[in-house]
């Protein structure tokens, strides 16, 4: 199961300049833990060190936050679109 | 310079007032010669006057929105209800894209609206013209 | 059967016309081995759910005294409000001025004349944000009366008192058991809040999920600029999932609903539809999802959605205020 992932602008440089990357996996955990191994430094936004995912870093899973669905265990499948947003915070 | 309709000064001023004195906040969406298109207003969900987080699934709305039309979003507005139109620390610090145009809506006195760039912890001006057009 | 709830005045609700709606159940759009029953509201007065929420905040307004006798009243609406609220005033006696954006389809536009409003037109591309803001700023300066359906508890109270026993008791009727779910749009947010709140007192397991149109077309992060914060309808913490849907899932899903189920329902029926199937489809066997159909689909055949292929329709509307 190949899902594609949407990357936000400033994360594109940690993908090659890539806006759109396709990662395997069954469920958004597994798909980020192969996005880790195949981008490192993309995949050190990702975790936090708890294990989770950093508590600024929101996932949509077509359409559908994955706090409202199964996190990390969310299942993913071929045409998946998996969309990253980092928080937009200030002061 | 960046270039916009008067209509988008208007929506983020009347953003401003109306959730004053929290922080207000929203994201620009920007067309293909930069020009901004869409401000589009949005929840802060820390309900703070000091600080913001745009509610997440808002922002994500407001990204399906705008590449519905063709845009990017390109920017993000938010208020200071008792300062002035000038990127704080805060807002430096958390910053999230270097391409991002930081409009800051000062409250302080009679609203002051503000266009900026943040690059590398550097703040730089980016002045906007609104512009009023005759309707199509 | 009167039902006072959250200060809703059922009865009086009746009086302006208010009607108990069908339940119908989807047979061939529900995933196999669920059932998706749908409100059909298309059977209000004026062929929508907001007869709902009209009639409620009429009610409360001549119960508090802010309509006592004739009076001007002034509210955003991209149309199915607008529509509601002019054909109760017009029956009551008010004078009634809408504001809308100016991008909805001609039969809206010529329903509110048909019952007497007066519009304003603000700009599409301010959506329904445009209008609040700016019918909230005229009602400061004249001094018309504004029912603020975005924050008006009596929006939420309707459907507490209303269509939530409304479902409650067409479910017991038919056998069913507790529903899973209740899927359904949101506008304002009156029709999930309220029909949740009842729901949930009955069902306390049941998921209450949101289906939402992109940004632009809904309030967001508006306060009241009246004195004293009056919190909006809409409450996050109290969904159980929320739904993006885009014009194209949901027109796809409405003319299915057309070609399949014969139900000649609107956009927003469309994307509720979709939300429930989503939900259907992930909840075990045998399960029960429960969804509301706003309107029908005549406000909306100039715009083309229901000719040509399903892509074409979208374009059709792309610049549209649809929801």
């Amino acid at each position: 199961m190949s899902a594609t992932i949407n990357l936000p602008t400033i994360l594109r440089g940690h993908a090659g300049g890539s806006r759109t990357i396709e990662v395997t996996g069954s469920t958004v955990g597994e798909v980020f833990d192969h996005v880790s191994r195949d981008f490192p430094k993309l995949g050190e936004q990702l975790s936090s060190p708890d294990g989770g995912l950093p508590v600024f870093m929101n996932v949509f899973v077509d359409d559908e936050d994955i706090r409202y669905l199964a996190g990390l265990d969310t299942t993913v499948d071929d045409h998946t679109e998996i969309t990253i947003l980092p928080a937009v915070a200030g002061g | 310079m960046i270039r916009a309709d008067h209509q988008i000064l208007e929506a983020m001023l009347s953003h401003a007032e109306n959730c004053h004195p929290e922080e207000s906040c929203g994201l620009l969406a920007m067309d293909e010669s930069g020009r901004i298109r869409m401000a589009y207003p949005l929840t802060n969900s820390l309900r703070s006057s000091t600080n913001y987080t745009i509610e997440p699934h808002e922002h994500f709305k407001a990204l399906r929105h705008a590449e519905a039309q063709g845009w990017e979003i390109g920017g993000v507005f938010h208020s200071h209800p008792h300062s002035a139109a000038h990127p704080s620390p805060t807002d430096v610090r958390l910053a999230p894209d270097p391409e991002w145009l930081y409009v800051v809506i000062g409250m302080e006195d009679r609203p002051v609206v503000r266009g900026f760039r943040i690059i590398q912890g550097q703040i730089h001006d980016e002045p906007i013209t609104f512009e009023k057009r005759t309707r199509q | 059967m009167t039902i006072a709830r959250a200060g809703v005045d059922a009865g009086r609700m009746r009086q302006l016309g208010v009607v108990e709606t069908p339940l119908v159940r989807l047979d061939r759009i529900s995933p196999p081995g669920r059932r998706i029953y749908a409100k059909a509201e298309w059977h209000q007065p004026t062929g929508s759910v907001k007869d709902r929420i009209a009639a409620a905040m009429v009610a409360a307004a001549e119960a508090d005294g802010s309509l006592a006798g004739p009076a001007d009243i002034v509210e955003p609406s991209s149309g199915n409000t607008g529509i509601a609220l002019a054909r109760i005033a017009r029956m009551l006696g008010h004078r009634f001025s809408v504001l809308i954006p100016d991008n909805v389809s001609h039969e809206r536009l010529e329903l509110l004349e048909a019952f007497g409003a007066a519009v304003e037109f603000t700009p599409g591309a301010e959506g329904s944000n445009g209008a609040v803001r700016r019918a909230e700023l005229r009602a400061a300066q004249t001094g018309e009366v504004m029912l603020h359906q975005y924050e008006n508890a009596a929006n939420p109270g309707a459907h507490e008192a209303t269509t939530g026993p409304e479902i409650e008791w067409q479910l017991e009727e038919l056998g069913e058991g507790a529903p899973s779910a209740f899927v359904a749009t949101l506008g304002t947010g009156g029709t999930i809040m309220g029909v949740g709140r009842a729901l949930r007192r009955s069902f306390p397991a049941i998921e209450i999920v949101a289906a939402e149109p992109p940004a632009g077309e809904t309030i967001s992060g508006l306060r009241s600029m009246a004195d004293g914060y009056i919190p909006p309808v809409f409450d996050p913490t109290a969904l159980d999932g929320r739904v993006l849907v885009r014009s194209g899932p949901s027109i796809a899903m409405m003319r299915r609903l057309v070609d399949e189920e014969g139900l000649f329902v609107g956009p927003s029926s469309g994307a509720a539809v979709h939300a429930a199937v989503r939900r259907a489809a992930a909840l075990p066997d045998g399960s029960v999802v429960v969804t509301l159909l706003p309107d029908a689909g005549w406000k909306y055949l100039s715009t083309g959605v229901y000719s040509g292929s399903v892509d074409e329709a979208v374009e059709a509307v792309a610049d549209s205020t649809l929801w």
